[in-house]
Protein backbone atom coordinates (compact mmCIF):
# COMPACT_ATOMS: atom_id res chain seq x y z
CA UNK A 1 0.00 0.00 0.00
CA UNK A 2 1.76 2.97 -1.46
CA UNK A 3 0.78 6.38 -0.43
CA UNK A 4 0.04 9.41 -3.33
CA UNK A 5 2.68 11.57 -3.85
CA UNK A 6 0.65 14.51 -2.62
CA UNK A 7 0.63 12.95 0.89
CA UNK A 8 4.40 13.29 0.95
CA UNK A 9 4.03 17.28 1.10
CA UNK A 10 1.41 16.77 3.74
CA UNK A 11 4.37 15.35 5.67
CA UNK A 12 6.70 17.78 5.03
CA UNK A 13 4.60 20.18 6.03
CA UNK A 14 3.80 18.40 9.45
CA UNK A 15 7.95 17.81 9.88
CA UNK A 16 8.49 21.72 9.50
CA UNK A 17 6.20 23.14 11.65
CA UNK A 18 7.81 20.11 14.66
CA UNK A 19 11.38 21.06 14.19
CA UNK A 20 9.93 24.80 13.95
CA UNK A 21 10.76 25.69 10.69
CA UNK A 22 10.01 29.29 9.16
CA UNK A 23 7.70 27.52 6.61
CA UNK A 24 5.00 29.26 5.74
CA UNK A 25 2.53 29.36 2.58
CA UNK A 26 1.50 33.19 2.28
CA UNK A 27 -2.02 33.93 3.56
CA UNK A 28 -3.12 35.26 -0.08
CA UNK A 29 -1.42 31.50 -1.69
CA UNK A 30 -3.47 29.56 0.44
CA UNK A 31 -6.44 31.05 0.24
CA UNK A 32 -6.01 30.80 -3.90
CA UNK A 33 -5.34 27.58 -3.29
CA UNK A 34 -8.56 26.90 -1.47
CA UNK A 35 -10.42 28.65 -4.39
CA UNK A 36 -8.82 26.61 -7.11
CA UNK A 37 -9.40 23.32 -5.38
CA UNK A 38 -12.98 24.11 -5.03
CA UNK A 39 -13.60 25.67 -8.33
CA UNK A 40 -11.68 22.49 -9.98
CA UNK A 41 -13.25 19.97 -8.03
CA UNK A 42 -16.60 21.64 -8.71
CA UNK A 43 -16.64 22.28 -12.67
CA UNK A 44 -15.36 18.76 -13.15
CA UNK A 45 -18.79 17.61 -11.15
CA UNK A 46 -21.07 19.92 -12.62
CA UNK A 47 -19.87 19.10 -16.30
CA UNK A 48 -20.59 15.73 -15.13
CA UNK A 49 -24.06 16.34 -13.76
CA UNK A 50 -24.84 17.75 -16.56
CA UNK A 51 -24.95 14.73 -18.31
CA UNK A 52 -26.28 12.46 -15.63
CA UNK A 53 -30.23 11.49 -15.79
CA UNK A 54 -31.80 12.89 -12.61
CA UNK A 55 -34.08 9.90 -11.97
CA UNK A 56 -30.52 8.53 -10.54
CA UNK A 57 -29.31 10.96 -8.75
CA UNK A 58 -32.53 12.35 -7.06
CA UNK A 59 -32.98 9.05 -4.89
CA UNK A 60 -28.86 8.77 -4.68
CA UNK A 61 -28.60 12.33 -3.45
CA UNK A 62 -31.94 11.98 -0.77
CA UNK A 63 -29.81 9.12 0.67
CA UNK A 64 -26.43 10.80 1.00
CA UNK A 65 -28.26 13.91 2.81
CA UNK A 66 -30.10 11.35 5.00
CA UNK A 67 -26.39 9.79 5.76
CA UNK A 68 -25.35 13.18 6.53
CA UNK A 69 -27.70 14.00 9.29
CA UNK A 70 -27.42 10.47 10.59
CA UNK A 71 -23.71 10.75 11.31
CA UNK A 72 -24.19 13.79 13.95
CA UNK A 73 -26.68 11.67 15.95
CA UNK A 74 -23.99 8.36 16.50
CA UNK A 75 -21.09 11.40 17.22
CA UNK A 76 -23.13 13.23 19.59
CA UNK A 77 -23.75 10.47 22.03
CA UNK A 78 -20.25 9.33 22.43
CA UNK A 79 -19.11 12.98 23.14
CA UNK A 80 -21.66 14.09 25.57
CA UNK A 81 -21.75 10.52 27.88
CA UNK A 82 -18.16 9.06 26.96
CA UNK A 83 -16.27 11.94 26.62
CA UNK A 84 -19.08 14.22 29.41
CA UNK A 85 -18.71 17.03 27.23
CA UNK A 86 -21.39 19.86 27.76
CA UNK A 87 -24.26 18.96 25.46
CA UNK A 88 -23.41 22.12 23.60
CA UNK A 89 -19.60 21.59 22.73
CA UNK A 90 -20.99 17.77 22.13
CA UNK A 91 -23.37 18.97 19.60
CA UNK A 92 -21.16 21.55 17.64
CA UNK A 93 -18.24 18.72 17.85
CA UNK A 94 -20.39 16.30 16.06
CA UNK A 95 -21.80 18.50 13.42
CA UNK A 96 -18.26 18.65 12.16
CA UNK A 97 -18.26 15.25 12.04
CA UNK A 98 -21.50 14.93 9.97
CA UNK A 99 -20.00 17.38 7.64
CA UNK A 100 -17.24 17.05 4.85
CA UNK A 101 -13.92 18.19 4.35
CA UNK A 102 -13.10 19.08 0.83
CA UNK A 103 -9.26 18.59 1.18
CA UNK A 104 -9.70 14.87 2.19
CA UNK A 105 -11.70 14.71 -0.46
CA UNK A 106 -9.48 16.32 -3.21
CA UNK A 107 -6.55 13.81 -1.54
CA UNK A 108 -8.63 10.71 -2.15
CA UNK A 109 -9.38 11.54 -5.68
CA UNK A 110 -6.08 12.66 -6.14
CA UNK A 111 -5.37 8.85 -4.95
CA UNK A 112 -8.18 7.31 -6.98
CA UNK A 113 -7.04 8.97 -10.34
CA UNK A 114 -3.37 8.10 -9.76
CA UNK A 115 -4.33 4.43 -9.20
CA UNK A 116 -7.04 4.77 -12.52
CA UNK A 117 -9.51 3.90 -10.30
CA UNK A 118 -12.69 5.40 -11.67
CA UNK A 119 -15.74 7.26 -9.74
CA UNK A 120 -18.97 8.78 -10.24
CA UNK A 121 -17.67 12.08 -11.38
CA UNK A 122 -20.62 14.06 -10.44
CA UNK A 123 -19.54 12.99 -6.52
CA UNK A 124 -18.80 17.02 -5.78
CA UNK A 125 -22.61 17.31 -6.00
CA UNK A 126 -22.64 15.23 -2.71
CA UNK A 127 -19.92 17.08 -1.04
CA UNK A 128 -21.91 20.04 -1.22
CA UNK A 129 -25.01 18.37 0.28
CA UNK A 130 -22.97 16.90 2.53
CA UNK A 131 -22.03 19.93 4.05
CA UNK A 132 -25.77 20.92 5.24
CA UNK A 133 -27.55 18.58 7.28
CA UNK A 134 -25.48 17.81 10.14
CA UNK A 135 -25.21 21.46 10.70
CA UNK A 136 -29.04 21.36 11.26
CA UNK A 137 -28.89 18.44 13.08
CA UNK A 138 -25.83 19.91 15.53
CA UNK A 139 -27.78 23.16 16.37
CA UNK A 140 -31.02 20.98 17.16
CA UNK A 141 -28.82 18.71 19.26
CA UNK A 142 -27.68 21.77 21.15
CA UNK A 143 -31.12 24.10 20.53
CA UNK A 144 -32.94 21.44 23.40
CA UNK A 145 -30.29 23.29 25.95
CA UNK A 146 -30.93 26.65 24.66
CA UNK A 147 -34.49 26.78 25.44
CA UNK A 148 -33.86 25.46 28.16
CA UNK A 149 -31.66 28.40 29.88
CA UNK A 150 -34.33 30.59 28.26
CA UNK A 151 -31.80 31.50 25.82
CA UNK A 152 -33.44 32.58 22.72
CA UNK A 153 -31.99 29.32 20.20
CA UNK A 154 -29.85 29.87 16.87
CA UNK A 155 -30.97 33.30 14.41
CA UNK A 156 -31.81 30.66 11.74
CA UNK A 157 -31.87 33.34 9.16
CA UNK A 158 -27.74 34.07 9.74
CA UNK A 159 -27.27 30.66 9.83
CA UNK A 160 -28.80 29.56 6.77
CA UNK A 161 -26.86 32.60 5.27
CA UNK A 162 -23.52 31.14 6.76
CA UNK A 163 -24.20 27.78 5.33
CA UNK A 164 -24.86 28.35 1.69
CA UNK A 165 -22.96 31.80 1.60
CA UNK A 166 -19.99 30.78 2.85
CA UNK A 167 -16.75 30.52 0.59
CA UNK A 168 -16.92 27.04 0.82
CA UNK A 169 -20.15 26.33 -0.33
CA UNK A 170 -20.44 29.16 -2.41
CA UNK A 171 -17.75 27.91 -4.42
CA UNK A 172 -18.49 24.32 -4.52
CA UNK A 173 -21.88 24.84 -6.08
CA UNK A 174 -21.02 28.08 -8.57
CA UNK A 175 -17.94 25.37 -10.07
CA UNK A 176 -21.15 22.96 -10.03
CA UNK A 177 -23.62 25.23 -11.75
CA UNK A 178 -21.18 26.84 -14.17
CA UNK A 179 -19.60 23.27 -14.90
CA UNK A 180 -23.42 22.14 -15.55
CA UNK A 181 -24.15 24.85 -17.56
CA UNK A 182 -20.82 24.71 -19.73
CA UNK A 183 -20.87 21.10 -20.29
CA UNK A 184 -17.88 20.16 -22.76
CA UNK A 185 -17.22 24.09 -22.97
CA UNK A 186 -14.94 23.29 -19.54
CA UNK A 187 -12.66 22.07 -21.65
CA UNK A 188 -11.33 25.75 -22.40
CA UNK A 189 -10.61 26.65 -18.42
CA UNK A 190 -9.38 22.82 -18.05
CA UNK A 191 -5.93 23.46 -18.73
CA UNK A 192 -6.07 25.43 -15.64
CA UNK A 193 -8.63 23.64 -13.43
CA UNK A 194 -7.99 19.82 -14.55
CA UNK A 195 -4.08 19.69 -14.89
CA UNK A 196 -2.68 21.52 -12.15
CA UNK A 197 -5.05 20.52 -9.87
CA UNK A 198 -2.56 17.91 -8.17
CA UNK A 199 0.31 20.69 -7.55
CA UNK A 200 -2.06 23.00 -5.98
CA UNK A 201 -3.33 20.20 -3.89
CA UNK A 202 0.48 19.36 -3.31
CA UNK A 203 1.12 23.01 -2.12
CA UNK A 204 -2.51 23.20 0.12
CA UNK A 205 -0.86 19.94 1.85
CA UNK A 206 1.79 21.42 2.99
CA UNK A 207 0.14 24.21 4.57
CA UNK A 208 -2.31 21.88 6.08
CA UNK A 209 0.52 20.15 7.28
CA UNK A 210 1.82 22.73 9.38
CA UNK A 211 -1.24 23.43 10.56
CA UNK A 212 -2.27 20.98 12.09
CA UNK A 213 1.32 19.88 13.51
CA UNK A 214 0.67 23.66 14.94
CA UNK A 215 -2.32 22.49 16.76
CA UNK A 216 -0.92 19.17 18.20
CA UNK A 217 -0.10 20.90 21.56
CA UNK A 218 -3.51 21.99 22.15
CA UNK A 219 -5.16 18.84 22.40
CA UNK A 220 -1.90 17.42 25.44
CA UNK A 221 -4.66 17.91 28.38
CA UNK A 222 -7.76 15.98 26.67
CA UNK A 223 -5.05 14.21 24.69
CA UNK A 224 -6.61 10.35 24.94
CA UNK A 225 -10.19 10.36 25.01
CA UNK A 226 -9.73 13.14 21.59
CA UNK A 227 -6.92 10.53 19.84
CA UNK A 228 -9.97 7.79 20.30
CA UNK A 229 -12.27 9.27 19.24
CA UNK A 230 -11.01 11.64 16.46
CA UNK A 231 -9.81 7.79 14.93
CA UNK A 232 -12.63 5.94 15.78
CA UNK A 233 -15.74 7.82 14.42
CA UNK A 234 -14.03 8.61 10.74
CA UNK A 235 -14.06 4.81 10.70
CA UNK A 236 -18.24 4.44 11.92
CA UNK A 237 -18.53 7.51 9.00
CA UNK A 238 -16.53 5.41 6.59
CA UNK A 239 -18.49 2.23 7.49
CA UNK A 240 -21.92 3.72 7.53
CA UNK A 241 -20.69 5.68 4.20
CA UNK A 242 -19.29 2.73 2.55
CA UNK A 243 -22.69 0.24 3.25
CA UNK A 244 -25.10 2.76 1.59
CA UNK A 245 -22.53 3.37 -1.62
CA UNK A 246 -23.03 -0.23 -2.06
CA UNK A 247 -26.50 0.27 -1.24
CA UNK A 248 -27.55 2.87 -3.84
CA UNK A 249 -25.56 1.01 -6.08
CA UNK A 250 -22.24 2.82 -6.65
CA UNK A 251 -18.91 1.92 -8.46
CA UNK A 252 -15.88 0.97 -6.48
CA UNK A 253 -14.08 4.73 -6.86
CA UNK A 254 -17.65 5.77 -5.74
CA UNK A 255 -18.23 3.66 -2.56
CA UNK A 256 -13.96 4.90 -1.64
CA UNK A 257 -15.51 8.54 -1.70
CA UNK A 258 -18.42 7.90 0.17
CA UNK A 259 -16.60 6.22 2.60
CA UNK A 260 -13.77 8.76 2.85
CA UNK A 261 -17.15 11.58 2.82
CA UNK A 262 -17.94 10.08 5.81
CA UNK A 263 -14.82 9.84 7.56
CA UNK A 264 -13.56 13.28 6.75
CA UNK A 265 -14.68 16.23 9.16
CA UNK A 266 -14.75 19.93 8.00
CA UNK A 267 -12.63 22.60 9.39
CA UNK A 268 -13.73 25.11 7.38
CA UNK A 269 -17.90 25.63 6.72
CA UNK A 270 -19.08 24.11 9.82
CA UNK A 271 -17.27 26.39 12.11
CA UNK A 272 -18.02 29.22 10.52
CA UNK A 273 -21.93 28.55 10.89
CA UNK A 274 -21.48 27.06 14.15
CA UNK A 275 -19.35 30.38 15.39
CA UNK A 276 -23.26 32.07 14.36
CA UNK A 277 -25.48 29.44 15.63
CA UNK A 278 -23.69 28.39 18.86
CA UNK A 279 -21.05 31.17 19.51
CA UNK A 280 -21.15 29.55 23.33
CA UNK A 281 -19.28 26.03 22.00
CA UNK A 282 -15.74 25.91 22.23
CA UNK A 283 -14.78 26.12 18.91
CA UNK A 284 -11.30 25.54 18.92
CA UNK A 285 -11.13 22.26 20.13
CA UNK A 286 -13.63 21.05 17.70
CA UNK A 287 -11.06 22.59 14.95
CA UNK A 288 -8.27 21.13 16.59
CA UNK A 289 -9.48 17.21 16.90
CA UNK A 290 -10.77 17.45 13.06
CA UNK A 291 -7.83 19.25 11.96
CA UNK A 292 -4.86 17.74 14.20
CA UNK A 293 -6.14 14.20 14.68
CA UNK A 294 -8.80 13.00 12.03
CA UNK A 295 -7.73 14.58 9.10
CA UNK A 296 -4.04 13.31 8.75
CA UNK A 297 -5.68 10.18 10.23
CA UNK A 298 -7.52 9.81 6.96
CA UNK A 299 -4.90 11.00 4.71
CA UNK A 300 -2.51 9.09 6.07
CA UNK A 301 -4.07 5.99 7.54
CA UNK A 302 -7.67 5.62 6.34
CA UNK A 303 -8.02 6.49 2.48
CA UNK A 304 -4.97 4.01 1.42
CA UNK A 305 -6.85 1.47 3.69
CA UNK A 306 -10.70 2.11 2.55
CA UNK A 307 -9.45 1.88 -1.07
CA UNK A 308 -7.15 -1.43 -0.65
CA UNK A 309 -10.34 -2.95 1.44
CA UNK A 310 -12.43 -1.85 -1.64
CA UNK A 311 -10.46 -3.09 -4.69
CA UNK A 312 -9.72 -6.81 -2.76
CA UNK A 313 -13.53 -7.17 -2.43
CA UNK A 314 -14.58 -6.17 -5.81
CA UNK B 1 -9.95 11.43 32.38
CA UNK B 2 -12.62 8.98 34.03
CA UNK B 3 -12.63 5.40 33.97
CA UNK B 4 -15.29 5.49 31.04
CA UNK B 5 -13.24 7.61 28.89
CA UNK B 6 -10.21 5.26 29.82
CA UNK B 7 -11.99 1.82 28.68
CA UNK B 8 -13.55 3.83 25.74
CA UNK B 9 -9.85 4.52 24.49
CA UNK B 10 -8.73 1.19 24.79
CA UNK B 11 -11.48 -0.52 23.20
CA UNK B 12 -10.52 1.57 20.55
CA UNK B 13 -7.33 1.06 20.80
CA UNK B 14 -7.80 -2.54 20.35
CA UNK B 15 -10.23 -3.01 17.94
CA UNK B 16 -8.17 -1.13 15.51
CA UNK B 17 -5.00 -2.80 16.24
CA UNK B 18 -6.50 -6.36 15.84
CA UNK B 19 -8.61 -5.46 12.23
CA UNK B 20 -5.29 -3.71 11.37
CA UNK B 21 -3.49 -6.89 12.01
CA UNK B 22 -5.88 -9.22 10.29
CA UNK B 23 -6.14 -6.59 7.49
CA UNK B 24 -1.92 -7.08 7.24
CA UNK B 25 -1.81 -10.63 7.86
CA UNK B 26 -4.13 -11.11 4.59
CA UNK B 27 -1.79 -8.76 2.40
CA UNK B 28 -5.05 -6.53 2.33
CA UNK B 29 -3.72 -3.27 3.95
CA UNK B 30 -0.40 -2.22 5.52
CA UNK B 31 0.37 -1.77 9.12
CA UNK B 32 -0.26 1.60 9.77
CA UNK B 33 -4.28 1.00 11.21
CA UNK B 34 -2.63 -1.71 13.46
CA UNK B 35 -0.24 1.32 14.66
CA UNK B 36 -2.45 3.44 15.11
CA UNK B 37 -4.47 1.33 17.41
CA UNK B 38 -1.00 0.65 19.08
CA UNK B 39 -0.50 4.56 19.68
CA UNK B 40 -4.32 4.82 21.00
CA UNK B 41 -3.67 1.97 23.43
CA UNK B 42 -0.23 3.76 24.84
CA UNK B 43 -1.61 7.20 24.56
CA UNK B 44 -4.81 6.17 26.36
CA UNK B 45 -1.96 3.83 29.16
CA UNK B 46 -0.22 6.51 29.50
CA UNK B 47 -2.60 9.48 30.47
CA UNK B 48 -4.56 6.47 32.78
CA UNK B 49 -1.14 6.24 34.27
CA UNK B 50 0.13 9.56 35.27
CA UNK B 51 -3.42 10.66 36.14
CA UNK B 52 -3.57 7.83 38.72
CA UNK B 53 -0.37 8.79 40.06
CA UNK B 54 -1.21 12.11 40.45
CA UNK B 55 -4.31 10.96 42.25
CA UNK B 56 -2.25 8.74 44.59
CA UNK B 57 0.53 11.63 45.11
CA UNK B 58 -2.59 13.89 46.33
CA UNK B 59 -2.45 16.12 43.84
CA UNK B 60 -5.18 17.98 41.01
CA UNK B 61 -3.62 18.59 38.29
CA UNK B 62 -5.08 20.43 35.34
CA UNK B 63 -5.28 16.17 33.52
CA UNK B 64 -7.09 15.26 36.19
CA UNK B 65 -9.95 17.39 35.77
CA UNK B 66 -10.02 17.09 32.00
CA UNK B 67 -13.05 14.86 30.54
CA UNK B 68 -15.12 15.89 33.73
CA UNK B 69 -16.79 18.97 32.11
CA UNK B 70 -20.35 17.79 34.01
CA UNK B 71 -22.52 19.20 32.01
CA UNK B 72 -20.39 22.39 31.34
CA UNK B 73 -19.18 24.28 28.71
CA UNK B 74 -15.17 23.39 28.31
CA UNK B 75 -15.18 26.55 26.73
CA UNK B 76 -16.37 28.07 29.61
CA UNK B 77 -13.13 26.30 31.91
CA UNK B 78 -10.89 27.97 29.59
CA UNK B 79 -11.40 24.73 26.89
CA UNK B 80 -8.46 22.67 26.03
CA UNK B 81 -6.75 25.29 23.64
Amino acid sequence: MQLDIVVGFFILGVFAQLVRSDLRLPEGLYKSCVIFLLLAIGLKGGKALSASPIATLLPQSLAVVAFGALLPLVAFPILRYVGRWSRIDAAATAAHYGSVSVATYAVAIALLESRGVSYEAYFPLFVALLEVPAIIIGILLAGTVAAGTGDRGADWGKVTREIFLNQGVLLLLGGIAIGAWAGDRTASVMPFFGDLFHGVLALFLLEMGRVAAERLPAIRRQGAFLLSFGVLMPLLGAAGGGALATLIGLSPGGIVLLAVLGSSASYIAVPAAMAVALPQANASVSITLSLAITFPFNVLVAIPAYLALVQHWS
Amino acid sequence: MTKAQFLFGMAVGAMLATSGTALYAAGITGGALSGTGLLVLLVNVVYWTLERRASASGNSPALARVGNAGGRSTAARGGVA
